[in-house]
């Protein structure tokens, strides 16, 4: 192959210029950031928990009551913490029991004692609302009670539900 | 404190902490009721649309037992909502692309054409029960009777035309409006199968056959329910007919016109087999298709709703039916007992389609059981238990038989 | 045919007009379709009441997190972010300020074994091993069955030092 020195440099720079030109850079090129870029205000806020570092303490839950005016003593909550214990002879017990909100001081995955050379995997993972960007309850609300706000959370007006449910059926991951 | 759904929800294994039995025994009414509605609509569209003519007795009662019917669906939602009062919302900010907003305008055109179509039918009747009134007024009569005078009155809506012209123009609406109410009774049933087959996260619902599913069973349940009670009229009016008959007359006969009932079982003989077919079909793609909830789905469906949905709702409530039907020389007795299993299997079906739907976990680990509440010990389980239920089914009879004091169901000629 | 073929229409028109009269005398001014510079702003995913934006900023906040106690509490404050708990809020234990020290004037601390077993508790399965401003430090789980059981944790222990008193 004949390649003179200064063509072989500028291809060179031209490889590493694209090469250091970030994935991320083409992340515009989808429709929803473009439209967010053109129309500016594109602020979408989310929330990030890191699940390997839970110990299922159940203070999100608790604040979440509090903070939410959920009734205290209901079994339902937006957040929740779920226990999984998966033993060596293939069970997987999982609870959450009041959904997490007093934490799990005692070793009794759904009310079983398990001995610890028994256990072959156990963890806990926090579950919220997803917040999702196209979300099916605010698609399937039939009066427009379910909504996004500007920043992309998810509402609900109190004063429009109707109490149907669907949002409820919906929902993929249980939160409603 | 309790959450909707905790009073009815038994909880196995792993749920998650927010699901419960949500949609509950008013979920299961609404699509039923509608697809009586639907049905009965589309059984007197066989009359009045496709010309047959040995429907003609029972045309203009299924019409307007539909109308009854479709009074009291609505209040199995009132019922269910947990803001009722907030229930006309859905008039007045309809979320399209929700299935549930679009009850309000289907709602809405079917109720009007199907009053239309009643107004056009009996029109001629209306306007002579009005004009006698009128000339009774200045007699002494009772209340009631002034009463009904008035409502007649209002009735003709200031047309007092009954030249042959007009009733020939009658006639051509009543038909043009059954023509353009089939399509609409389809989708209005359509829609309720629509508000389940389009819900992505229940794997057991979402299938895009579900609406016509749901139809087919409507039309079933419609015919079904027509016959039931169209034999039930008749057997009170014969053992009244009997009681009140003066001695001279020895025997008074039924006035059933047998006719008119073989040729609708001929019809929910035809809608069964395609309503089977579908829902056959149905299971079928979802144990090939949806592989990883299948494992779950089929845990539900041969397991813990075998009995309700092999015993209930195709053994007794179609298969059994299905062979007194076809069974030659049909008869009365044969056909009342063959409709009323139907009706018990078409209801087991949204019974099955409604709460086994929601017997099972999203965590596809855990499921959930119904206890309908039979004793209530506050509002949400009589609204949604027995007592709520019972309400809902008995009262379109007791519609139908308020109806039947303004317009006659089975007019002699 | 046109005498009175047209009268039912004439009737569902005039509940058609009672019903639009009724819409416009009960929908909020502001309910619409909202949104239309953001990514949301469609019928599907921006039709709404848009005073419920206003409903929820309003909606009053209870937990303050520490940045609200350091100022008044600053020797507490100060202690705690020196220790292991440097992560656990104010607020976990003596519950949420809302609008301390107004109202309520005082807050309730919870004492009770069961919230620091929340996280004490030994469970085997229990990330032992966590970073505190990059050094790794251990979690200590106790059995709550076996350790000086029915005497409160702050009886022999501090909460604001993570140590024992």
């Amino acid at each position: 192959m004949n390649c003179s020195r200064r063509e072989f440099l500028e291809s060179g720079l031209k490889t590493i210029l694209l090469a250091g030109l970030p994935l991320s850079a083409f992340e515009i090129l989808k429709p929803e950031a473009l439209a967010s870029i053109m129309k500016g205000k594109g602020r979408r806020w989310a929330f990030l928990v890191d699940v390997t570092k839970c110990v299922g303490c159940g203070m999100c839950v608790k604040a979440c009551k509090l903070e939410n005016e959920v009734p205290y003593d209901t079994k339902v909550s937006r957040t929740w913490i779920e226990r999984y214990v998966a033993l060596y002879d293939g069970r997987v017990l999982i609870d959450s029991p009041m959904a997490g909100r007093d934490g799990f001081p005692r070793n009794d995955p759904q009310g079983q004692k398990v001995a610890k050379e028994d256990i072959a995997k156990a963890y806990f993972v926090p579950k919220l609302c997803n917040l999702c960007q196209k979300s099916p309850c605010v698609q399937v609300c039939p009066v427009g009670a379910s909504h996004y706000t500007p920043e992309g959370i998810v509402l609900i007006d109190r004063s429009w539900c109707i109490g149907c449910g669907y949002c409820v059926m919906a929902c993929p991951y249980g939160t409603r | 404190m309790q959450v909707h759904g905790e009073a009815w929800t038994l909880k196995e294994l792993f749920v998650y902490p927010n699901e419960q039995i949500y949609w509950s025994v008013q979920i299961v009414l609404y699509p039923y009721l509608t697809g009586l509605v639907a049905g009965a609509f589309v059984l007197s569209s066989l009359y009045h649309v496709f010309g047959r003519e040995e429907l003609k007795p029972v045309a203009k009662f299924s019409l307007i037992f539909s109308f009854v019917l479709l009074m009291v669906a609505p209040m199995t939602l009132l019922f269910h909502l947990q803001h009722p009062e907030r229930g006309f919302y859905i008039f007045f900010t309809p979320h399209f692309t929700s299935a549930i907003a679009a009850f309000g305008i289907v709602f809405f055109v079917y109720t009007m054409i199907v009053a239309s179509e009643i107004w056009f039918s009996y029109r001629k009747f209306i306007v002579e029960s009005a004009l006698e009134s009128a000339l009774a007024l200045g007699k002494a009569e009772n209340l009631a009777g002034r009463l009904k005078g008035l409502i007649y009155r209002i009735m003709t809506i200031g047309s007092y035309d009954i030249s042959e012209k007009a009733l020939e123009t009658d006639e051509k609406m009543t038909k043009i409006l059954a023509g353009i109410g089939i399509p609409v009774a389809c989708f209005l049933h359509g829609y309720a199968g629509f508000i389940f087959g389009s819900v992505k996260a229940n794997a057991l619902w979402m299938t895009p056959l579900m609406p016509i599913i749901f139809i087919m069973s409507a039309i079933v349940s419609g015919i079904a329910l027509c016959i039931f009670t169209y034999i039930l009229i008749m057997e009170i009016r014969l053992v009244r007919a009997r009681k009140t008959a003066p001695p001279y007359i020895q025997k008074i006969e039924r006035e059933t016109d047998l006719n008119a009932i073989r040729t609708m079982a001929k019809y929910l003989v035809f809608f069964m087999i395609i309503a089977v077919t579908l829902e056959l079909l149905d299971m079928v793609f979802h144990s090939y298709t949806a592989k990883k909830p299948w494992e779950i789905i089929s845990t539900v469906i041969f397991d813990r709703f075998a009995f309700n949905i092999f015993g209930l709702q195709y053994g007794l409530g179609m298969l059994v039916p299905f062979i007194l039907l076809l069974i030659p020389r049909l008869s009365i007795g044969r056909a009342f007992l063959a409709s009323t299993l139907v009706l018990i299997g078409v209801f087991m079906m949204r019974w099955n389609v409604v709460i086994g739907g929601q017997s099972f976990s999203l965590t596809h680990a855990g499921y959930m059981n119904y206890v309908l509440p039979v004793i209530p010990h506050d509002i949400e389980t009589f609204k949604e238990g027995l007592f709520g239920m019972i309400l809902l089914l008995g009262s379109p009879f007791l519609l139908l038989w308020v109806y039947s004091k303004i317009f006659p169901l089975f007019p002699k000629e | 045919m046109k005498s009175h073929a047209l009268r039912p229409l004439f009737v569902v028109i005039v509940v058609l007009v009672i019903i639009l009269i009724f819409r416009t005398l009960i929908v909020p001014k502001d309910f619409g379709i909202h949104l239309r510079d953001t990514p949301f702003g469609s019928y599907i995913w921006g039709y709404y009441r848009k005073g419920d934006e206003d409903y929820w900023k309003a909606f009053k906040v209870k937990h303050q997190t520490m940045n609200y106690c350091k100022d008044c509490h600053s020797e507490q404050y100060k202690k705690i972010i020196n220790s292991k708990h440097a992560k656990v809020q104010c607020e976990n234990c003596h519950g949420p300020a809302v609008d301390h020290p107004e109202k309520p004037e005082k807050l309730n601390i919870d004492r009770n074994r069961e919230l620091c077993l929340r996280c004490h508790a030994y469970l085997p399965y229990r990330t032992a091993k966590y970073e505190l401003r990059g050094v790794p430090i251990t979690l200590k789980m106790q059995d709550p069955d076996a350790h000086n059981t029915g005497i409160e944790c702050v009886a022999c222990h501090s909460p604001h030092e993570a140590s024992l008193k």
